[in-house]
């Protein structure tokens, strides 16, 4: 007999899906690619609150073991958990934390400049007469010096 | 400890690994192949990993590990349909390795940068054991207790099979010169 079919009789009859789960990683890496960035993400900002995993689970209203999956970035998880995600640990997950924190400012540059917009106080008829002219300069470039010489209007 | 064939399904006789059991239990863990994947794509494993180690950057290293795994995976799925020996990715562990050696000690490496190896003996031509993995974090297997655990089983490993006759060659050869 040579080695080889001597080693073969020291292999297991039993069935193994290797391939298959192999297989399913391959097939499934979208999402699973995602589900680690969320993971560290996750872990990231664990670490910056302080929390353990354990508050994580409180917070999230699940169980400690939920997480663990979570945090090995292997789940496909619900959106319905993203969102819980993002909202409780304050971390871009969905497009819609983008897209709320836009409208939140959108709101916020409006309301600035609706306050100190210069238009509002101006009106067509008094245009003229509210004009405040500004102070006129005249920029002139000296090739000798390399520089701009200055001229301003007197006011 | 048992031999898995895990290619067996698609190609068989060609990759084998092996089983062990839990340390302290009666049953079996999954097999070698299959559990190093499992830990090479838990992102709070690598993560605590990297931290462990003392990694300088902790993302990066995941992100690193990571992207390793799956070509990993890319490498097993083209092994299993095409032409291709597994010799394409084992080679001996022992750089200065001359000639045939049956069960040799092998590493599995997908490309210069991988930061993943596996672990294997050498049955034969395109004949490959797996007895684990690590990653690695040292120059030789020596200097980082994972690895050099993992030169421990692959020497038990070694051992099982010339205790079940699956001759090494070169201790057979050595005989034969001290019998002359």
């Amino acid at each position: 007999m040579s080695n080889k079919e001597i080693f073969k009789t020291l292999v297991s009859s039993e069935k193994n899906n290797t391939i298959e789960r192999n297989r399913e990683r391959i097939k499934n890496r979208a999402y699973l690619r995602e589900s680690q960035a969320i993971a560290m993400k996750v872990l990231d900002k664990l670490d910056e609150l302080g929390w353990s995993q354990v508050k994580f689970a409180k917070e999230m209203c699940v169980t400690p073991q939920q997480i663990t999956k979570i945090v090995s970035g292997k789940e496909n998880l619900t959106i319905e958990t993203q969102i819980k995600i993002q909202n409780i640990l304050d971390i871009p997950i969905l497009a819609s934390y983008y897209e709320t924190k836009k409208d939140v400012l959108s709101e916020l540059i409006l309301k600035t400049e609706k306050k100190y917009s210069p238009f509002e106080t101006v009106n067509d008829d008094n245009l003229i007469s509210n004009y405040q002219p500004g102070k006129l300069m005249k920029l002139d470039y000296n090739n000798l010096s390399n520089e701009y010489t200055v001229y301003q209007s007197a006011m | 400890m048992k031999i898995v064939d895990i290619f067996a399904e698609e190609s068989p006789g060609r990759l084998f690994s092996f089983v062990y059991k839990i340390e302290g239990k009666t049953y079996y863990q999954i097999n070698e192949y299959d559990r190093l994947m499992e830990l090479w794509t838990d992102v709070s494993y690598l993560r605590q990993y990297g931290k462990k180690n003392k990694v300088e950057n902790v993302n990066q290293f995941v992100k690193d590990r990571l992207q390793d795994a799956e070509n990993i995976q890319d490498l097993l799925e083209e092994l299993i349909h095409t032409s291709k020996p597994l010799e394409h990715y084992f080679q001996a562990l022992n750089n200065n390795e001359i000639g045939v050696k049956i069960l040799s000690l092998q590493k599995g490496k997908v490309s210069k940068n991988d930061g993943l190896r596996i672990y294997a003996l050498k049955i034969d031509a395109d004949c490959f054991v797996i007895t684990g993995g690590a990653i690695k974090m040292s120059l030789l297997m020596e200097n980082h207790p994972d690895t050099n655990n993992e030169l421990i089983k692959i020497k038990k490993a070694k051992d099982y099979l010339k205790e079940n006759s699956v001759f090494d060659s070169e201790s057979f050869y050595e005989f034969l010169i001290e019998t002359k």
